[in-house]
């Protein structure tokens, strides 16, 4: 019977503890993988990472190109449904995921090709955390980045161009 | 019929309340125009760029940019002294796929005291329509319009805070704004 309450009272710890980690994880991440977790839907994704987040790559302290700081980047490919093409509701998807904090700096929108671009920014320290949602009718990316304001303003000069640049920065 | 007078009279006092509460809300926003009204325009055009660059963006800008490199020094300088960049554009497919009242939600606050005209261009080999409209504050131009309304695009630059028109070529190609040839434009003047 002493058994049993012990593996009971262990079993509620675990409980517990796992819990108390996924709560206490960074709202940032909360944000970016709840966008995340919705182009998960739309794609069968292709990635390196674990089975609990659709992250391709997770390369935060690998790689910094000058001015960024940390990143992290979930790619998306192969569409579930073909000639699948993600309409406003997107919008609304990264409004949702993102705080009060964020504000829009760019949203773009092709019906021609089926593109579309969503650039939020939030002040982060004395730099900026810019999250970019690229979504193509056969891939998308949610990029999430801390970039240096030297590297934040020289981005901002083209903010329509911002996501190419960013991501080519990355390669 | 004094029943039928004084309702007139009450309906006409009604509408003057809401036309002057609708221009005091338009003189109180500044030369920050609302073109949340346009987004619907999102659903029909075939290409949407929305840029929006608030007071905070463009300070960290102004402030890390480099005084060292000319292309940034010029940039820097002339958004020091700048509130806001908010641009629009809307690309369609055909003549038609947006109406002049689609517009006309922006027009009405253009034509509140504060803003002034300062340029327009009407081709009717084109279509073409380009305004440019001042708001001026003890003086001074302290906001900026520019709408351009072709059969197939319409474009909404809104830049709000002091600028120097003589430069506002400059800023073309640049957050956002697009390729207006304004500075073609002033040569024709």
């Amino acid at each position: 019977m002493n058994e049993l309450k012990r593996r009971i009272v262990q079993a509620a710890v675990l409980v517990l503890s796992v819990s108390l980690a996924f709560s206490m994880a960074p709202a940032s991440d909360r944000e970016f993988n709840q966008i995340a977790q919705h182009l998960e839907t739309q794609f069968r994704y292709r990635t390196t990472g674990g089975p609990l987040l659709p992250l391709a790559s997770f390369l935060a302290g690998f790689t910094r190109p000058a001015g960024l700081r940390r990143f992290k980047l979930a790619v998306f490919e192969d569409p579930v449904s073909p000639g699948w093409r993600e309409e406003g509701h997107l919008g609304e998807v990264v409004r949702d995921a993102l705080g009060p904090g964020w504000h829009p700096l760019v949203r773009q929108q092709s019906r021609r090709t089926g593109d579309q671009t969503l650039i939020f920014a939030r002040p982060a320290g004395d730099g900026q955390e810019v999250m970019i949602v690229e979504v193509h009718p056969t891939d998308a990316i949610v990029l999430q980045v801390s970039l240096d304001p030297q590297q934040f303003a020289r981005y901002l000069m083209r903010p329509d161009e911002m996501g190419r640049a960013v991501t080519k920065d990355l390669e | 019929m004094k029943l039928f007078r004084l309702r007139i009279i009450r309906t006409l006092l009604f509408v003057f309340a809401l036309t002057m509460g609708a221009a005091f809300e338009a003189r109180g926003q500044g030369a920050k125009l609302q073109l949340d009204k346009l987004q619907r325009l999102a659903d029909k055009a075939a290409e949407t760029v929305d840029v929006s660059l608030d007071n905070q963006t463009l300070q960290v800008a102004s402030k890390f940019l480099k005084s060292e490199k000319p292309d940034e020094a010029a940039i820097k300088q002339l958004i020091a002294g700048l509130k806001g960049v908010y641009v629009k554009v809307f690309e369609f497919d055909r003549a038609g796929e947006y109406a002049s009242a689609d517009v006309e939600a922006i027009r009405v606050q253009l034509r509140t005291p504060g803003w002034s005209r300062i340029v327009g261009v009407h081709s009717k080999r084109d279509g073409d329509n380009v305004e440019v409209f001042t708001w001026l504050e003890g003086g001074n131009i302290a906001g900026l319009a520019i709408l351009c309304a072709d059969p197939t695009e319409l474009v909404v630059v809104n830049i709000v805070g002091a600028i120097d028109l003589e430069k506002l070529s400059q800023l073309e190609g640049k957050f956002g704004i697009p390729k207006l040839n304004l500075e073609k434009g002033r040569q024709h003047e």
